[in-house]
């Protein structure tokens, strides 16, 4: 009889302690989404592509591109920070770049392109807001294929070269097999293309945080180089320039780099991080003084633009102060995707490696007359001296802004330091075609993924 | 006689009503002979026939005629079983100290006698745990218990230490015990506001069998704290009172003074190295022979005015604090309830300036119990104040602990003004001035109820239920104040206004909150009939858990209306100065179902057994559910037939269990790590984002432990030598670790999600021992002790064989823990050059991190123990503890930096063994040329094992004799204690004992004097 009463009571107990309970177990998250939840909207659409736009500073390729490079000359304050990125000294375990920035640009633009289907538009205005997204997603799928494309091949980039794997839907699991450069190079003008065509994305930067088919064509011009298709750089470049509706102008050059004017975006990064930490440290302290070299190479009294880019007090010039600060903070400035000024150069390169030198020069003096007090127009003799002119123009104009070890790269060249940039020969030069201008992949990608092949040398 | 005459009336007329009753009369003493004020005695199977000892331990109660047997008990005491026959007049004596051998031993949700328990457990009693100078109570447990490991990260008062039980148990997960207070369980490592002198007595739960019951939870073992309750009787007021001071401990290591550091300036200026100040005003500098007489006049001086500054950093940050505690405890009942009341304050002063900790706390208890109802009612609150130092155990110039190593001897710390000499380059005084331009404190309110109530429907048949909440709200405050060093050289990271508010000051509040609601129903049948004693038993828990924080930095602080909201200048876009707003919400439901049964045959053979299931909404739905057991047998061999000649033997007891659980409070991705998670934020000012942020794994599952235990009881020569064995092994099966993932699937470089893979097996002995030396009536003399060993060992690890975490290498094979360094060759004598083992143990002068090895041990100790010694004499009693840990080393950051010429280039201090850096060749020495970078090699690895004397008590019982003549006192106690008096080591540096692999200027334990004054009045 006790027995009895006893499972009675035990069962009473049990089922209404259970119950009460189960409900709660199927917590969920108040300061995160469930992801499966994420995208219900046009709006979350919205949403998620500035989560796009929000993944793709150049920052990194801004560090990269001068430190490896003959831009930078090491500071005494320098207490060891990025000094073996600067002495060539990488390895995959302190790799300079990786492949998760833009890579994670990648997934979450395949996140909205599987998600978007799903998700009906409200109105016209939805409707054409969702094409819009859609062909910009394609477009910054091409630029983030094109930031991996020229990190990791070895230089000269030719087409059977490994270069990054081609990925193409969201899988958390997966580990591709790295592609050829001439695949990468096909997606992304596969997807530019795509991007260019739509009609819902206007021609003119008029918000340049986001891309226009100005941006777009210049990012064509751009791969047209890298893929040394002359004539398609010159029409994509000339496309470019004319669609941003802007010209070149001295007397904005210095609000366009403290972000008071944008006389010369055509897509930029809003950084918004903090101060640039490359060069320079909060508490002030110089960690890379600009290379003596790149300053030799200005006429600094007639080239507005030493001012503008070296300063500091007095007449030392041992500060890069390009990034000189904004409304929003010291050295906080936006990060210069896309401006006028490269798409001249890109273009006058392409005229002088298409052998058409006039043009070539026309470019570079329509930029220098725009930078020099007096300037007086040069004319180029030869091929080769055109050449070397205008990527001697690049390395003035667009230093510290991420191109010039890319520039070498791609063209072949040795990167040459002076000595008294480099303080040790042991790092003064790097020979054409060292294998270390092919980026080491992280270690931790090549555990992680069986599939993936380590460059020479590393 | 007229009250002889009432008395025998009213014992008639009692006597007639209830024809069966009779009145008894004793006197309690304890071993010295004086009397035992405030024992129970009541009558055996009828608790609520009892009553109380007087202040000279006489009792007189009425009994009824059947009664056979008396149950005496009182506290500090163990209790004993009087047989009743036909005297009147008892005379008992009470042991004067528990043995370990028939407590009750509370597990959460039974409690049962030691003698019918197959588990593995340890009580702390609390004439160890009350009054001891520490704030938090975990650091009181260090060396109490075998195979609970203790160590403190820092000495600034009422941290909490790291605690775990029988090694590292998680590779990624947390390690440490679940903690039960009355039966609710509590937030772990928040202790600095419950007073411990409110606790009677805190078991440690080891092995399955104890375990098991607390399912998803208990996988690193439980420690289950019981606060005090009223004794029956007449009010009792109890005053403790401590003063003492606090100081800091021995130091190992010796800084340079301004003479020698200026004569190693000159080393390395004549190297070439640097152009220092003991070498720019030297007479041995080139410079010095061409300059001109005033010149060289002028550099005599200034050298000569920096040898007359000689600071030493430590004197200047380093002090000897005050210690004050009050405790008034208040009880008292009948026989069928009963109440404890308590009031605590605490104030202690860290070594550390403006460190500090005050605390007060209230509790009250009360306990009713009726032949059917068993109800208990335990609430306490408590309010601390920590003031803290600046970045503590950081590697910062504010943290004063690293100021003191690094600060320059001929810098002073005052200016001829009065102020203080801040300035760029001047770590000593910048450190200094902080502490006075700044605050970081917290102030914390801890509330805990834990309400239980039983019922017994019939005889064997009952049902219960428990409801609890444990809660907790810290405010923790920060202010920089305006126009001062700290001002001008802080930043704000975060938000629109970074970089701009220099010399602005700034005021930071953040509120964390914690709450957590436990509910338990369960019903049970026991009874003993023949031989049999069964006790069956369902149990329904449910867990609600809420944690929520809040926080707000403010800018632009008037300097009229410091440490206030009220001070921050309301942000604009114009003035920049924007607050910064955070928050964040989490928690979890955790519910689950057990049934236990206990059962013992002819109190002989013991069967204890365990089912659960749980769950946890921090898994998903599929893998949430779990299944746990345990099971432990028991065998009292002392019953047996055949030992009734082994008239040595007191005690002896076989115990084996096995079962399973797991930690759910030990998750490293928290409470929703496992879902796969967007986050919302901006993009350029005004565009909401929407992007991946967390991979998450729907797949992952619990993190299992299966514990087996084999035991034994023992006791000697009527329990004068008594204690404990165990042998266990454990093994943590599918532990979750974080597995790499590629950087294709969209989480960065290295992201990694959960997955469970990896087995680490825990296997060792534990040893407690205790024994009665001598005994006398006056005279006592014990001496006791626990040590434990724990081997860990990772046996698997899914599809790799290795990987590293931080400055560990985990590794098939390796124990948890196991550093992973280059291991340093020496300095070849001819050039100076800094030399390196390979991987293959090639010498070489070139470092690579890729050959760093793992041979240089772990940091978890596998030896670990306590030790102590009491006299007893009359009233006099002196007792002395040690704690030791032995055979791990851990990182000397502290090394790093200061046998480190690039430091004194940098502008720091370092330790006088640089005096033997290598300066020419055929140089013998372990320290290398300052031509070349010093490397953080395996030199840098020390032993860290250690021997403290962790305290020492002296007190004094005022004999009855004084008492019994002072009209207002039923005793009086005065006592003397001293923590953490000394410690042996090899380790240089503060302090060995820390709750980490690396020193990096933690603040260290400091040595505590008090003075104590218990009164009881009358």
């Amino acid at each position: 009889m006790i027995i009895k009463q006893a499972k009675y009571i035990l069962g009473v107990a049990a089922v209404c302690g259970f119950l009460s309970c189960t409900k709660d177990l199927d917590l969920k998250p108040t300061d995160s989404i469930d992801a499966s939840k994420a995208f219900t909207s046009v709006k979350d659409l919205t949403d998620g592509l500035y989560g796009v736009y929000s993944s793709v500073s150049n920052a990194n390729r801004i560090r990269i591109g001068s430190i490896l490079a003959d831009e930078t000359k090491l500071s005494d304050e320098n207490r060891g920070q990025d000094q073996t990125t600067f002495r060539w000294q990488y390895t995959s375990n302190n790799a300079p770049a990786g492949l998760g920035q833009y890579y994670q640009t990648i997934d979450r633009i395949h996140r909205i392109i599987a998600a978007a289907p799903g998700i009906p538009a409200a109105n016209a205005t939805e409707e054409a807001d969702k094409t819009r997204i859609s062909a910009e997603l394609l477009g910054l799928r091409g630029i983030a294929y094109y930031e991996l494309l020229i990190l990791f091949s070895p230089q000269g980039y030719a087409p059977d070269a490994l270069a990054v794997p081609l990925v193409l839907s969201s899988d958390l699991l997966q580990k591709p097999a790295r592609a050829k450069v001439s695949e990468i190079v096909a997606q992304i003008e596969t997807d530019l293309a795509a991007a260019r065509s739509s009609a819902s994305i206007p021609d003119a930067p008029t918000d340049p945080l986001r891309l226009s088919k100005s941006a777009i064509a210049a990012y064509q011009a751009r791969v047209a180089l890298y893929k040394r298709a002359w004539p398609a750089a010159i029409t994509f470049a000339s496309d470019a320039i004319s669609l941003s509706g802007k010209t070149l102008n001295k007397a904005t050059l210095a609000g366009f780099f403290s972000d008071a004017n944008e006389s010369e975006t055509i897509f930029k990064y809003r950084n918004n991080a903090g101060p640039s930490l490359i060069w320079r440290d909060t508490n002030g302290d110089v960690f890379f003084e600009p290379a003596d070299k790149l300053k030799q190479q200005f006429d600094r009294v007639n080239d507005v633009r030493f001012a503008i880019f070296f300063g500091a007090g007095g007449n030392d010039t041992s500060i890069v102060i390009k990034y000189p600060g904004s409304s929003r903070g010291p050295q906080v400035n936006d990060l210069k995707l896309v401006r006028l000024a490269e798409m001249y150069l890109l273009r006058a390169e392409a005229y002088a490696e298409n052998n058409q030198l006039t043009q070539a020069a026309a470019d570079v003096n329509a930029l220098l007359a725009q930078r020099v007090n007096g300037h007086v127009d040069v004319a180029y003799a030869t091929q080769p001296i055109a050449i070397a002119a205008v990527v001697n123009e690049r390395y003035k104009e667009l230093c510290f802004e991420g191109f010039r070890f890319f520039d070498l790269k791609r063209k072949g060249l040795a990167i040459t330091r002076n000595l008294s940039d480099s303080r040790n020969a042991n790092w003064q030069t790097m020979p054409a075609n060292d294998t270390r201008f092919a980026l080491p992949i992280p270690q931790t990608e090549i555990f992680a993924n069986p599939n993936m092949v380590q460059n020479t040398g590393y | 006689m007229r009250k002889l005459l009432l008395t025998l009336t009213a014992m008639l007329f009692f006597s007639g009503m209830l024809l069966a009753q009779k009145v008894i009369t004793g006197k309690v003493v304890d071993d010295k002979g004086s009397p035992v004020p405030n024992a129970s005695v009541t009558v055996k199977g009828a608790a609520s026939t009892g009553t109380v000892t007087g202040i000279d331990g006489g009792y007189s109660l009425t009994v009824p005629a059947t009664a056979k047997e008396l149950e005496i008990s009182a506290v500090g005491f163990a209790p004993l079983t009087v047989t009743l026959d036909d005297k009147s007049f008892y005379s008992t004596t009470l042991s004067s100290r528990a043995q370990d051998i028939d407590e009750v031993v509370v597990t959460g949700y039974t409690s049962t006698k030691r003698s019918k328990y197959a588990g593995a457990s340890t009580v702390v009693n609390k004439d160890k745990i009350n009054f001891i100078p520490n704030a938090s109570f975990d650091q009181i447990l260090q060396g109490r218990a075998p195979g609970l490991l203790v160590t403190a990260g820092s000495g600034q008062p009422g941290a909490a230490a790291r605690v775990q039980l029988r090694g590292q148990a998680s590779i990624s997960g947390g390690s440490g015990p679940l903690y039960i207070l009355d039966g609710m369980p509590i937030e772990p490592a928040v202790f600095q506001s419950l007073n411990p002198n409110d606790f009677e007595d805190v078991q440690v739960l080891r092995d399955a069998v104890a375990t098991a019951q607390y399912g998803n939870r208990g996988g690193n073992g439980v420690i289950i704290i019981t606060s005090k309750k009223g004794k029956a009787g007449k009010p009792q007021l109890t005053y403790t009172g401590q003063v003492g001071i606090t100081e800091p401990g021995k130091q190992q290591f010796s800084m340079m003074n301004t003479a020698q550091l200026l004569q190693f300036q000159e080393v390395l200026g004549r190297m070439g190295v640097a152009n220092l100040p003991g070498w720019q005003y030297s007479r041995n500098n080139p410079a010095y022979a061409t300059s001109t007489p005033a010149q060289q006049a002028a550099t005599d001086r200034f050298r000569d005015s920096l040898l007359a500054i000689n600071t030493d950093w430590r004197d200047v940050f380093l002090r000897n604090g005050k210690f004050t505690s009050h405790d008034v405890n208040l009880t008292g009942g009948s026989a069928t309830s009963n109440y404890f009341l308590g009031l605590g304050y605490y104030d202690e002063d860290g070594i550390g300036l403006r460190s500090d900790l005050k605390r007060y706390t209230l509790r009250a208890n009360m306990n009713i119990k009726t032949d059917k109802l068993t109800a208990q009612f335990n609430n306490s609150v408590g309010y601390t104040r920590r003031n803290f130092i600046e970045s503590e155990a950081s590697v910062t110039l504010a943290n004063p602990f690293a100021a003191a190593y690094l600060g320059l001897p001929y810098q002073k710390l005052f200016n001829d003004n009065g102020s203080v000499s801040v300035g760029s380059g001047r770590v000593g005084p910048n450190a200094y001035d902080r502490i006075y331009t700044t605050t970081s404190f917290n102030d914390q309110i801890k509330a805990n109820t834990a309400y239980s109530l039983e019922y017994a429907l019939t005889k064997n048949v009952y049902v219960g239920g428990f409801g609890g909440i444990d809660y907790r709200v810290t405010i923790a405050e920060r202010s920089i104040f305006p126009n001062t060093w700290a001002a001008n050289s802080s930043r704000f990271p975060v938000g629109p206004d970074v970089g701009q508010t220099t010399g602005r000051g700034s005021y930071n509040n953040g509120l964390t909150n914690f709450f957590q609601l436990v509910t338990r129903a369960y019903a049970g049948y026991r009874n003993r009939f023949n031989k049999h004693d069964l006790d069956v038993k369902v149990l329904a828990e449910y867990t609600r858990e809420k944690q929520k924080a809040f926080s707000y930095t403010g800018y632009g602080i008037n300097p009229k209306l410091l440490e206030t909201p009220a001070g921050m200048t309301a942000g604009s876009v114009d003035n920049k100065l924007i607050p910064a707003l955070g928050g964040s919400k989490t928690g979890r439901t955790l519910s689950g179902i057990l049934g236990t049964i206990n059962y013992t045959y002819d109190e002989k053979y013991t069967l204890n057994a365990s089912i659960r299931r749980d769950a946890s909404s921090q898994l998903s739905e599929d893998q949430r559910w779990v299944n746990f057991y345990g099971a432990g047998v028991a065998w009292n061999i002392l019953k047996e037939d055949f030992t009734t000649n082994w008239n040595k033997v007191s005690d002896l007891r076989l115990r084996f269990s096995y079962g399973s659980n797991a930690n759910a409070d030990g998750f490293y991705f928290g409470n929703f790590g496992y879902l796969p998670l967007f986050g919302a934020g901006s993009y350029a000012g005004s565009n909401p984002t929407l992007a991946p942020s967390n991979a998450g794994n729907l797949n992952v599952t619990w993190e299992k432990l299966i514990t087996a235990n084999l035991g034994l009881d023992y006791g000697f020569f009527r329990n004068r030598v008594y204690g404990t064995l165990d042998v266990y092994h454990r093994k943590t099966v599918d532990n979750i670790i974080p597995q790499t993932i590629s950087a294709t699937g969209g989480f960065g470089d290295g992201a990694s999600i959960p997955v469970n893979a990896g087995v680490v097996v825990n296997k060792g002995v534990e040893l407690a021992i205790n024994a009665d030396i001598i005994k006398t009536n006056d005279l006592l003399f014990t001496v006791g002790g626990n040590i434990a060993y724990n081997k860990n060992e990772v046996t698997d690890l899914g599809q790799v064989a290795q990987f590293e975490q931080g400055t560990e290498l985990v590794k098939v094979g390796l124990p948890l823990g196991s550093h992973y360094m280059v291991r340093w060759g020496g300095v070849d004598a001819a050039t100076g050059r800094p030399l390196y083992y390979t991987k293959d143990g090639v010498l070489t002068n070139v470092y690579s991190a890729s050959n760093s090895v793992s041979d240089f041990g772990t940091y978890n100790a596998p030896w670990i123990g306590g030790f102590n010694a009491g006299v007893q004499y009359k009233g006099i009693s002196l007792n002395a503890f040690f704690t030791f840990q032995k055979g791990f080393s851990r990182f000397n950051n502290q090394d790093y930096f200061q046998l480190n010429h690039a430091f004194a280039l940098q502008g720091y201090n370092l330790r006088t063994e640089m005096e033997n850096m290598w300066k020419n060749p055929g140089d013998v020495t372990d320290i290398q040329s300052p031509l070349y970078a010093r490397e953080f090699v395996s030199k840098d690895i020390q032993d860290a094992s250690y021997l403290r004397f962790r305290n020492l008590s002296l007190a004094y019982q005022l004999p009855s004799s004084i008492i019994g003549k002072l009209k207002y006192f039923a005793g009086i106690r005065i006592y003397a204690q001293a923590q953490n008096l000394y410690t042996w080591t090899k380790w240089t540096g503060f302090d060995p004992e820390d709750s980490n692999n690396i020193a990096q200027y933690e603040y260290p334990l400091p040595r505590t004097y008090t003075l104590g004054l218990q009164v009881n009045f009358k």
